[in-house]
C-alpha cells in the first residue's frame, strides 16, 4: 500500500448544540497513521468539540466519524466504545493527575480499562509488568527519578509529562491531546511539546493535538488544520503554512 | 438652626431600628415561650437551695473513690470491653460506610436515581439517637456488648456515611474525567481517583467517629448494652457512691486520653 492507512475519517461532520448554535459545519478530515496533526483556531472555533467528536464523546448532528475502523455513532453499547478508546491515549489541558498518588501510580492508571484493569488503581497492587511499563514510560519522559514523588509535589511541566507517560503506557495507536501546553509557561510548554512530538514519532504513534499557540503548531506538527467559525479554514502540511496564514486564522 | 450645623442632629437617628408588627409579635411569642419553659422545668431558686446540701452530701459520700484492687481490676476489664465495643463498632461501621457513601454520593454513584434511597438510610441512622438504637438492639439480641457494638455500627454509618459521601462529592473532578476517558469503570474510578483524593477527609472523619464511639459506648451500658456504663448504673442503683466516683474518674481519664490521641493522629495524617 502506497497510501498510509487512515486512522480517522470525518465525512461532512456537523455538530450543533441547539437550533441556532452550529459549532461545526461540513468538516471533511482524514488523519493518517504516524502523523502529527495540530488543530488550531481561536477560542470558540470548535477545536475541542471536534476533538471530542473524534472519540465519540459527542453525538453528531450530521455526517460520520470513523475512528480506528469503527464508526462511533453506530456503536450501540458503552462496552464497544470502551474497546476503541482503549487503543487511544488522552492528554488533558490540566493533566488530570490524582494529586495524592505517586507519579508511578498515576502512570499505571493508564492501564485502567484493560483486562484485569482494577489492579491498575495503585502501583502497589499492579502486576509487575505494568509497573515495569510505567517505569519505562516515566523514563521516556525523563522523570524516572520522580517515580515515587507525589503528583502534588511536581511542577506544572513535570505533571504534564507524567500525564503523557500515562497515555504512552497503554501503547496506543493514537494519542489525542486537548491543549497539552496551554497551562504551562513558554519554556515548559516548548519542553513538553518537543518531548511529546518526539516520543510519538519514535513510537509510530499518531498524535492529534489542539492548540491556540501558532508557534507550537508550526514547530511540532506535520500538518496544521485550522478551524475558523466551525469550518476548516485550511488543511496543509506545516511547512506550507506561512506566518500570514496563521495570523489570518486568529483574525476576524 | 439648620440640621447641618446642629450638633444634636444625630438624635434624629433612631436608637433602635424599627420593627414591623409581625416582627414585634414574633419577638413577644419567643420571649413568652422562653419564660414559660424556664418557669416549668428549670430549678426554682428555692429548689436549688434545698437541693444544694443534698448534692454536697452526695459528693461527700463519693469521696474517697473506691480503690480496692479487686474492684479496680473489674473496672479495668469493663473499660477494655468499652474500648472493644468502640473499636469494633467503628471499624465495622467505617467499612460499611464506604460502599454506602459511594452509592449515595452525587456524581460518583453508579446508581443514577437510587442514590437518594441510600442517602435517606444514612439520615435515618443518624437522626435516631444512639440510646434508642441501643434499646432496640438490647431488645432484639439481648443484654451485653454485642448490642452495644451494633449500636456503634449504626451510629458510625449515620455519621461517616454522610461525611464520606460529601468528601467523595468534593473530590477533584479532573482526574475522574481523565480516567473515565480511557475506559475505566465506575468502581476503578472510585478506587483510583476518588478515594485517594478524599483520604485525608476519610481519616479525619474516621477519627472523629472513633472519639464519638468511645463517648457513646460509655453510656450505652446504662440501657444494658455492655461496657463501663453498666457498672456505673449498678453503682448508682445500689447506692455505692464510692464505686460510682471511681468509675466516673476512670471514664473522664479515658475520654480525655482518647481525645488527645485522636487529635495527635489527626495532625499526623492531615
Amino acid at each position: 500500500m502506497l497510501q498510509k492507512s487512515n486512522l480517522i475519517r470525518c465525512e461532512n461532520l456537523a455538530k450543533s448544540f441547539g437550533p441556532d448554535t452550529a459549532v461545526l459545519r461540513g468538516i471533511n478530515l482524514d488523519i493518517f497513521e504516524g502523523e502529527c496533526v495540530a488543530l488550531i483556531g481561536s477560542n470558540g472555533a470548535g477545536k475541542s468539540t471536534l476533538l471530542k467528536s473524534l472519540i465519540g464523546l459527542h453525538p453528531l448532528t450530521e455526517g460520520s466519524v470513523v475512528t480506528l475502523g469503527e464508526e462511533f455513532n453506530a456503536l450501540p453499547t458503552g462496552k464497544q466504545r470502551q474497546k476503541i478508546r482503549r487503543q487511544i491515549g488522552f492528554v488533558f489541558q490540566n493533566h488530570g493527575l490524582v494529586k495524592r498518588l505517586t507519579a508511578l501510580s498515576n502512570v499505571v492508571h493508564g492501564m485502567l480499562g484493560m483486562t484485569r484493569g482494577w489492579r491498575a488503581v495503585h502501583q502497589a497492587i499492579a502486576p509487575s509488568e505494568w509497573r515495569e511499563a510505567g517505569l519505562s514510560a516515566l523514563n521516556a519522559v525523563r522523570l524516572r527519578d520522580k517515580a515515587a514523588t507525589r503528583a502534588d509535589q511536581l511542577s506544572g511541566g513535570q505533571s504534564q509529562r507524567v500525564a503523557i507517560a500515562r497515555a504512552l503506557v497503554r501503547n496506543p495507536r493514537l494519542i489525542i491531546a486537548d491543549e497539552p501546553a496551554a497551562s504551562l509557561d513558554p519554556v515548559a510548554g516548548h519542553e513538553v511539546m518537543k518531548q511529546f512530538s518526539n516520543l510519538t514519532k519514535d513510537n509510530g504513534i499518531t498524535l492529534v493535538f489542539t492548540s491556540h499557540d501558532m508557534d507550537h503548531a508550526a514547530r511540532y506538527a506535520d500538518r496544521i488544520v485550522a478551524l475558523k467559525a466551525g469550518k476548516i479554514y485550511f488543511d496543509r502540511p506545516s511547512h506550507k503554512v506561512s506566518k500570514r496564514d496563521l495570523q489570518n486564522v486568529f483574525q476576524d | 438652626m439648620s440640621s447641618k450645623t446642629d450638633p444634636r442632629s444625630d438624635t434624629r437617628i433612631p436608637r433602635l431600628s424599627s420593627l414591623s408588627a409581625l416582627e414585634f409579635t414574633v419577638l413577644i411569642i419567643v420571649g413568652a415561650v422562653v419564660i414559660v419553659s424556664i418557669n416549668d422545668v428549670s430549678p426554682s431558686p428555692q429548689r436549688f437551695v434545698e437541693g444544694l446540701p443534698r448534692m454536697f452530701k452526695l459528693v461527700e459520700r463519693m469521696v474517697p473513690p473506691n480503690t480496692d484492687p479487686q474492684f479496680l481490676w473489674r473496672i479495668f476489664l469493663r473499660l477494655v470491653e468499652t474500648f472493644q465495643i468502640a473499636i469494633a463498632g467503628t471499624a465495622i461501621g467505617i467499612a460499611l460506610s464506604i460502599p454506602i457513601a459511594w452509592m449515595s454520593a452525587r456524581g460518583v454513584t453508579p446508581l443514577a436515581a437510587g442514590a437518594f434511597v441510600f442517602k435517606s438510610f444514612v439520615s435515618f441512622f443518624r437522626t435516631v439517637p444512639d440510646l434508642v438504637w441501643a434499646l432496640i438492639f438490647v431488645a432484639s439480641v439481648g443484654l451485653g456488648a454485642v448490642a452495644g457494638t451494633m449500636t456503634i455500627i449504626v451510629d458510625t454509618i449515620g455519621f461517616c456515611g454522610r461525611f464520606f459521601a460529601e468528601a467523595m462529592e468534593d473530590a477533584d473532578k479532573e482526574p475522574q474525567e481523565a480516567l473515565d476517558a480511557i475506559g475505566a469503570g465506575r468502581f476503578t474510578v472510585l478506587c483510583g481517583a476518588v478515594i485517594p483524593d478524599a483520604m485525608p477527609s476519610f481519616i479525619n472523619t474516621g477519627l472523629f467517629a472513633l472519639e464519638k464511639a468511645v463517648r457513646s459506648s460509655v453510656v450505652l451500658g446504662l440501657v444494658g448494652a455492655g461496657g463501663i456504663g453498666q457498672e456505673l448504673k449498678v453503682a448508682f442503683d445500689l447506692f455505692q457512691y464510692q464505686n460510682a466516683s471511681a468509675i466516673i474518674l476512670a471514664i473522664f481519664v479515658i475520654v480525655l486520653l482518647m481525645e488527645h490521641l485522636t487529635d495527635r493522629l489527626r495532625i499526623r495524617f492531615s
